[in-house]
């Protein structure tokens, strides 16, 4: 009785799983939400790019790949960039898609610049199915995550609940759950030779102005800054003195930096990691900075004392996010930055 | 917790692994009692003493009423305090506001001065459902049909078992009291069959009701700006949402209970194929109308006067039946139609026999039962008229069109997909009703059905919509 049990239900699971692995294999490509458009870009123009961003909306908005060429271009290297960074992203989602391309095997591109932050997975929500990111909650992920869940939450209900949504996201996008209209789509616009739905073309590297984007939330933070600047200036003058706050948890992951960084050198690209400027956030991990920097290059950006000109206020859509000014700023300096640490770092 | 959803299946595996791994009959029903209560609980906890306390007060009415029948009485006080109890919590939890309010906007029309009467109560999840299972118990002791039951724990479990007890099926007291006395044995559980209900329940709620709600609900929302043809699509839309929305519920259900050994009884059988509103009834949500036809039309006198008398209770019952769905007049004019509708029937049959057109009248059938929903579904009494009218006359309130098929993908996705979606329904329809899967699975070898059942599963999993609706039957 319990040998037959078992066998039917590893039928079961067999019929289920193979299905799903077979849906998986008519996937054109797996990314799907608004990341879609940049992503198929930058896929579909692999060769055509040597250097990649990574991260989330404050890469998104904050980097000009078109200033960052032309900054370098100056500066005697020549780069094509592409943004592929993406608004709502966390560490987990950023380092999945990092690892996606990495696994396409790019020949041409050389460079990922990747914004470092915490290792927050950012589980939330009351929709089992749905996720800012399904696509990015892989099972290679999913250690990572269920470890960055215990690393950052203190009790056990908060534990559980974000770890039954990164179990549930996972399942989801496994089993391409709720894709298969979208599948069917694909699969007919690929058999015209057609983008899949959802690739709009992209204009201006992959780089999106925080203007056109209008958030409420973030529009909200805008106008509060603009008519009360005081919070604002009272925290970096606070940062200017002492560029921590009390760390609650710790905010860093090695065992996941690791997984992300040997997967890049492993398609031969060189990982450049980038702490992005902010008025209001702080990075959890910073403690963790001064020995990453011994295996990679990191550019600890987010810090007013040793980069005053990036807080300058008039820089600053909101506490987060640079405005289009900013943007040229920011990607100018960073341009500088890499192109100072690649001449520092031993050949 | 509904049944879509991953935390039910977790919670479901426990409880089937924990059921099945006691020995004893005993400690299962305990088990599943508290399972039972937890999944209430689940819900809202605070409710949790209502139905225990509705509960207990039917089993102490039947214990009292079985003593006082021996002792020569009928017991009818204690049968009132039953119904009175039961019908009491229904009619504060579910109608208190609504006719509140309707007291209100009579007064305020009569140019009275009101203040605002109502109570902004919280509706108990299925408390239409386990007072009604609750008072058949009571009402079936009294007449004499069913022996009261010794064990409060049994009773309890009754009224509680976790499958049915949100949305049905309103289970006879007559129909599972007697299996919780003996042990049910997983040998004789035919898995492949209780798996296949759940499977197909699940097509139908998660795949296809949720799926094809989005024309509905597009067109229910602002009917005055599309055209009579969008209406039509809306209507159809919304009779196959509420059909695979309650009907893959109840297949949910009696799949689940299956599994832990439990029978429930069958709740549709094809309802629009129905050859007419009376044929429906004996098709639609089968416990309920048996129900209301046992405890409300029979109890009224049935059809044991004249012709007036019977179309009187005809009318009564399913106005009451009406009522039964939800908290308002819009409601009761559903109830009305049908109740209209049977009365007509009922006429016509006395007068003219019954139809020699069977497809004909299906098919009137149909455009009576989809014009009802119109009312069961639209959010004002305007709005109900409007589409009525497009029904009826095929009259257009505006000019906004719903395409069945567009090149634009977008589009497509969302109505010409929900199309297609009737294709699986079809499918497994006429599968059930030829008994095409009972002759599969026998041609099948066992271990095939179940790969397939995890094939199935798979696709279903794909195909359904990222946003999960509720059960519409979750908030009768």
């Amino acid at each position: 009785m319990f040998i037959r049990s078992a066998l039917h239900t590893a039928l079961f699971l067999g019929g289920l799983l193979s299905t799903a692995a077979w849906l998986r294999s008519l996937d054109t490509l797996p990314w799907w939400s608004f990341t879609r458009s940049r992503v198929h870009h930058a896929a579909s123009q692999l060769t055509s790019h040597d250097t990649l961003f990574f991260g989330s909306s404050r890469f998104n908005f904050g980097l000009i790949p078109s200033e960052f060429d032309e900054r370098m271009k100056e500066l005697g290297l020549t780069t094509k960039a592409f943004n592929v960074s993406n608004s709502g992203t966390r560490t987990h989602d950023i380092s999945e898609l990092a690892q996606w391309f990495a696994a396409q095997r790019p020949s041409t591109i050389r460079h990922a610049i990747i914004e470092l932050w915490d290792w927050d997975p950012g589980e939330v929500g009351t929709n089992w199915m749905t996720d800012i990111r399904i696509e990015a909650h892989t099972l290679r992920q999913l250690p990572h995550r269920l470890q960055s869940i215990l690393l950052l939450n203190p009790t056990f209900g908060a534990r559980a609940e974000k770890a039954y949504f990164a179990l549930c996201h996972t399942a989801v996008n496994y089993l391409r759950i709720g894709q298969g209209p979208r599948l069917v789509e694909d699969w007919l616009l690929s058999t015209q030779g057609k983008p899949p739905l959802g690739a709009w073309p992209v204009q201006d590297g992959g780089w999106k102005d925080v203007v056109a984007i209008a958030w409420p939330a973030t529009v909200a933070e805008h106008k509060a800054m603009v008519a009360n600047p005081k919070p604002t200036d009272d925290i970096l003058a606070h940062r200017l003195t002492q560029n921590v706050l009390p760390v609650l948890l710790p905010g860093w992951n090695d065992a996941a930096f690791d997984q992300m960084d040997r997967a890049l050198r492993a398609a031969g690209i060189e990982p450049i990691y980038v702490t992005p400027p902010q008025l209001g956030n702080f990075f959890q991990g910073r403690g963790a900075i001064p020995e990453l920097a011994k295996r990679a290059i990191v550019l600890d950006l987010d810090d007013p004392k040793a980069h005053p000109e990036l807080f300058r206020r008039e820089l600053w859509y909101d506490r987060s996010h640079m405005n289009r000014e900013g943007a040229k700023f920011f990607s100018r300096y960073l341009a500088e930055q890499v192109h100072t640490a690649l001449a520092k770092r031993p050949h | 917790m509904i049944f879509s959803e991953p935390r039910f299946l977790l919670f479901f595996l426990l409880v089937f692994a924990v059921h099945w791994s006691l020995r004893n009959n005993q400690a299962r029903k305990h088990f599943l009692l508290a399972c039972s209560l937890y999944f209430y609980g689940f819900w809202d906890w605070r409710f949790l003493g209502l139905i225990v306390g509705c509960a207990a007060i039917d089993f102490i009415a039947a214990g009292k009423i079985k003593a006082a029948q021996a002792r020569g009485e009928k017991g009818f006080g204690w049968m009132l305090t039953s119904l009175v109890y039961d019908l009491g919590t229904l009619a504060f939890f579910k109608y208190f506001d609504f006719f509140a309010d309707s007291a209100g906007d009579t007064l305020r029309w009569l140019g009275l001065p009101v203040s605002d009467l109502t109570l902004g109560i919280v509706l108990p999840v299925g408390i239409s459902f386990f007072t009604f299972q609750a008072m058949s118990y009571t009402i079936d002791v009294y007449r004499g049909r069913l022996q009261a039951v010794r064990r409060f724990d049994d009773f309890l479990l009754f009224i509680t078992f976790f499958p049915q007890l949100v949305a049905g099926p309103i289970v006879r007291a007559s129909d599972f009291l007697f299996q919780l006395e003996t042990k049910r044995e997983l040998a004789k559980v035919d898995v492949h069959n209780a798996l296949g209900q759940f499977l197909s329940g699940f097509i139908k709620k998660a795949v296809i009701a949720d799926m094809i709600a989005g024309p509905a609900d597009v067109v229910f929302k602002d009917p005055s700006a599309y055209d009579a043809g969008s209406i039509w699509i809306a209507v159809v839309c919304y009779a196959v949402q509420i059909y695979c929305d309650f009907s893959g519920y109840s297949d949910m259900a009696i799949g689940t209970g299956r599994l832990l050994g439990y029978e429930l009884c069958k709740n549709f059988d094809f309802p629009y194929l129905a050859t007419s509103i009376t044929d429906f009834w004996r098709r639609w949500h089968l416990s309920l109308s048996t129900w209301l036809r046992d405890y409300l039309y029979i109890t009224l006198g049935g059809n044991r006067g004249g012709r007036w008398f019977t179309h009187r209770n005809l009318m009564l019952t399913m106005l009451l039946g009406g009522l039964w769905h939800g908290a308002g007049w819009n409601f009761v004019i559903w109830g009305a139609i049908h109740g209209t509708a049977l009365v007509v029937h009922k006429e016509w049959v006395l007068r003219f026999g019954t139809g020699k057109l069977p497809f004909v009248s299906r098919l009137v059938t149909l455009y009576v039962v989809l014009a009802a929903w119109i009312f069961f579904r639209a959010q004002t009494f305007d709005q109900s008229w409007t589409m009525l009218k497009a029904w009826l006359w095929f009259e257009s309130p505006g000019v906004k069109v719903v395409k069945l098929w567009s090149p634009d993908p977008e589009t497509w996705s969302l109505f010409g997909a929900s199309m297609l979606l009737l294709l699986p329904l079809l499918a497994l329809h006429i599968a059930t009703h030829l008994r095409t899967h009972l002759w599969l699975r026998g041609k099948m070898p066992a271990w095939l059905v179940t790969l397939l059942f995890g094939v199935i599963a798979a696709l279903s999993l794909a195909f359904m919509p990222l946003q999960a609706r509720p059960f519409i039957y979750f908030q009768f």
